[in-house]
């Protein structure tokens, strides 16, 4: 799991905050639209080196700003602003989880509309932790057949939650 | 310029497989594969938005099922029960081998304009963007004008979008085409064989060995054959010594569901397909063959291996066979075929060697 590694390093905020999105395609776009500007602008020469640590930190970075200017926002509205930070915090932890609970059913939901091979690829990686060599025997397929079916099945859970808001 | 919405949601799909394998490549990237995550990265701010949603749900999976209400051994009962064996059969007379063809490129299209100017034209104009895909490497990618192409594997294609046409050289392999609607443009696909010519549709040309295939999935495409010397040198109008002079390029126009094979000679063949989904199969990496030849079927394998299957004897390669592979996969294939009491499946290093027992 190595970029869920680099990913889960680099940024809880930036993870909860695409988590919470992937059904929410504006947020998503401005962010990944402000985070390739930046991107063009480091020569690939730096870039090649550690490409994935990149992105998630430019990524972390400009999550960071949009929260900001998200929190300027909202003094204009409240001049209290220490409660309305207090409040806030704790709203978004009850929003947070009962967000992960939403995103946990309907991710339930999605893996059910998967083929039986590919739920049981995920399955037997993800939520087992299996590496692709013991899913492979567990599962009678090939190394390379469970690594395809990782692939297909991701790709499919996309498209199905960003049907099914 | 919008997209139906079968459209759309046929390339989120697509989008989301790109995305989902640039998750996975960069599990363990070799520095050719980070050069490469670099440059489709810088494509668009949809790729990075797109892969920083797929890694996102990819952490989220990490949560899949914490109450473990499925079970593993229920599916794969059920995953064996899908398992259809392929039906192996003895080769049946020419006929049926001739009447086989590829029902993939189930639907054809296109016109193709052509070009005694042929090749050298294209390379003598600046302004042309080259994509390409290594052996086993597909790729997806749009155009400032909104038209998607698909390259499969080892691949190539020149690109150029000027005011009055759009207009793409097929210079290696096969690319399945979303062209956005501008009538002022039209857009042009070429090969040596032919060109063909849509507004705004789907189609799949396919350059082969011996000729040029193109298939329509959606709308209309008018395929314009080439000279047949045109493709091949400077002195393009003059008649090869020996050969037909030239005979006049011919127009065709192409449906949905219809397929045209362009041969090097200047020659179409028109015919219906019946399964055109089967026709682009390949951009899921799958390969569907109904009655063909172990050649034929071989041939697809070994254009995704960087180490061909070899098949010795004449025997083997007119054996009949119909099933559903990954064409990353070939072992299943060899596993079918070492099943056959009539073949022998052998290693050679890297090379496999297929023949008669």
């Amino acid at each position: 799991m190595l970029a869920g590694m680099a990913f889960r390093d680099h940024a809880g905020d930036l993870q909860r905050f695409l988590a919470r999105r992937v059904a929410h395609a504006q947020d998503a776009d401005d962010l990944a639209q402000e985070v390739f500007a930046r991107l063009l602008r480091v020569r690939d020469a730096d870039l090649v080196r550690n490409p994935l640590s990149y992105l998630l930190g430019i990524a972390a970075h400009v999550v960071r700003e949009f929260r900001q200017r998200k929190q300027h926002e909202r003094v204009l509205y409240d001049s209290d602003l220490a409660e309305d930070l207090c409040d806030h915090s704790d709203e978004a932890a009850a929003q947070g989880m009962a967000e992960q609970i939403e995103l946990r059913q309907r991710l339930d939901r999605a893996l059910r509309q998967l083929p039986p091979a590919h739920q049981l690829v995920l399955l037997l990686v993800k939520r087992d932790g299996l590496s692709y060599t013991e899913a492979a025997s567990a599962a009678g397929l090939s190394v390379h057949t469970i690594e395809k079916y990782v692939v297909e099945a991701r790709a499919r859970l996309r498209v199905l939650l960003a049907e099914t808001p | 310029m919008a997209l139906s919405d079968s459209k759309t949601r046929e390339l989120e799909a697509l989008y989301a497989v790109q995305a989902s394998g640039w998750v996975e490549t960069m599990r363990h990237a070799s520095p050719g594969d980070e050069m490469r995550f670099v440059a489709w990265l810088k494509e668009s701010p949809r790729n990075v938005r797109d892969f920083l949603l797929m890694l996102s749900l990819d952490c989220a999976l990490e949560r899949l099922d914490a109450e473990h209400l499925h079970s593993i051994e229920a599916l794969i009962t059920k995953v064996d029960q899908r398992v259809t064996p392929l039906r192996l059969r003895p080769a049946p007379a020419a006929a049926a081998a001739a009447r086989s063809r590829r029902l993939r490129w189930a639907a054809l299209a296109a016109g193709v304009l052509v070009a005694a100017v042929g090749a050298l034209f294209w390379y003598a104009h600046p302004g042309f963007h080259e994509f390409e895909t290594a052996t086993g490497e597909q790729r997806t990618f749009e155009l400032e004008d909104g038209s998607v192409v698909s390259l499969n594997t080892h691949s190539r294609v020149a690109v150029r979008l000027g005011k009055h046409a759009r207009e793409v050289r097929l210079l290696r392999g096969e690319a399945l085409f979303h062209v956005a609607h501008d009538p002022s443009r039209p857009f042009l696909v070429s090969t040596d064989d032919a060109v063909v010519q849509a507004v705004g549709t789907q189609f799949d040309v396919y350059r082969r060995d011996d000729g040029t295939v193109v298939a329509v999935l959606e709308g209309l495409v008018n395929v314009t054959t080439a000279a047949p010397a045109a493709a091949t040198s400077g002195s393009a109008a003059a008649p090869v010594a020996g050969r037909r002079a030239p005979r006049a390029t011919a127009v065709r126009s192409l449906g949905a569901s219809q397929e045209a094979q362009v041969s090097h000679e200047g020659s179409v063949s028109i015919r219906e397909v019946n399964n055109v989904s089967d026709t682009v199969a390949w951009r899921e990496r799958r390969l569907i063959f109904r009655d063909q030849t172990l050649e034929q079927i071989v041939g697809e394998f070994n254009r995704y291996r960087a180490h061909p299957i070899r098949l010795e004897e004449s025997g083997v390669s007119e054996r009949v066979y119909t099933g559903v592979f990954d064409a990353d996969d070939a072992e299943s294939l060899l596993q079918v075929l070492a099943r056959d009491p009539a073949l022998a499946v052998e290693r050679e290093g890297e090379t496999i060697v297929v023949r008669l027992r």
